[in-house]
């Protein structure tokens, strides 16, 4: 894990870009790694909202709506628990 | 306090559905465009384009000598007339509006299109989207002031009643995702692969290609897979139906 600031703030950059352009497969896998370098990358969450908002149908208020929202949500949980997991086992 | 942020989120999701969309597209918008532009080839160099456009003048000077433009004319005058003496003459012509496609598949990961024309243009949500030469695609389902979402007819859950084969048999057409359809008909109905799928309009535009039959020996049923006539991954531009006279009032 690491705490450096500007690398934070590029990696949310490249991500929002690659949002706001639709690129989810630059997305993801950025985020997964972010998620899994960064303490409580919950940046993702937004990003992954503005997704939704953006290419979804939102309006429509279904859960399948949110489903990069639910994705990333659970995302964060499961590095959360895996990064505990190998801190334990190291 | 991120379950407070979250509930808040929502609340304002719920309450001013547009909200966020506004916003989010506003910053989205330049990107598009710029997309956009690199696409349709918008930052050639000058030389390109003048050769472009005098081979386009010379394409066009010949296709004008070979059609002479009178064939066309004579069909569509016969259209009218014939129309005309079945009383289904329009007193008004439907008018259309061009939208450049800012966004589609399979960048994105559902079967939509984002375009550059909103309620600013005078377009209503569940306004018909065709594609070039008028097929139809999709529908409107949410409108910004600069730009909407098209859902198109292939999208999952999607259905559309159409008329298929030589025959026009009536079935429903099922949006597969990716770009295709599925029709399920009885056996022995006579459809071939490259047989036309239409719309079941006055005019019977064409809606769809059959590209294979799957059958199945143990089901009643044969299994159709349809594409659209264009490929939707490659569509520039759209036509949104404006209603006759294009007067169609917005719903904000």
């Amino acid at each position: 894990m690491t705490n450096d600031l500007t690398l934070r703030i590029t990696i949310d950059v490249i991500i929002v870009i690659a949002v706001l352009m639709g690129w989810w497969f630059v997305a993801l896998p950025v985020g997964i790694i972010a998620a899994w370098v960064f303490p409580k990358y919950l940046e993702l969450i937004v990003f992954s909202f503005m997704h939704d908002v953006l290419f979804g149908f939102s309006n429509s208020m279904i859960i399948w709506s949110y489903s990069w929202t639910i994705v990333s949500s659970i995302i964060i949980v499961a590095m959360y628990f895996l990064k505990v997991i190998v801190r334990n086992n190291s | 306090m991120v379950a407070i942020i979250i509930a808040v989120v929502f609340l304002v999701q719920y309450l001013f559905p547009y909200f966020f969309p506004v916003m989010f597209s506003a910053f989205a918008r330049p990107f598009w465009r710029q997309e956009f532009a690199v696409n349709i080839g918008a930052y050639r160099s000058p030389t390109d384009l003048v050769a472009e456009n005098e081979s386009l003048r010379l394409e066009l000077f010949n296709l004008k000598n070979s059609y002479s433009g009178s064939s066309i004319e004579f069909l569509e005058s016969e259209n009218r007339e014939l129309l005309s003496m079945l009383g289904r003459a329009s007193t008004s012509e439907r008018h259309y509006k061009l939208a450049s496609v800012l966004s589609r598949p399979p960048l994105l990961p559902y079967d939509t299109l984002i375009i550059d024309v909103g309620w600013q243009d005078g377009i209503a949500s569940t306004s018909l989207v065709y594609a070039s030469d008028k097929y139809l695609i999709g529908n409107i389902v949410e409108i910004l002031p600069h730009t909407s979402k098209v859902l198109l007819f292939t999208s999952a859950g999607e259905s559309r009643n159409v008329y298929v084969g030589k025959k026009h048999l009536a079935a429903i057409a099922y949006g597969r995702g990716g770009g295709q359809y599925e029709i399920d008909l009885p056996h022995g109905s006579d459809v071939l692969v490259g047989d036309l799928v239409s719309d079941g309009s006055l005019y019977d535009r064409a809606f769809g290609i059959v590209e294979s039959i799957v059958t199945d020996p143990s089901n009643p049923f044969e299994k159709l897979l349809v594409v659209p006539p264009v490929n939707i991954f490659d569509t520039r531009f759209v036509f949104v139906d404006m209603g006759k006279n294009g007067s169609r009032q917005s719903i904000k």
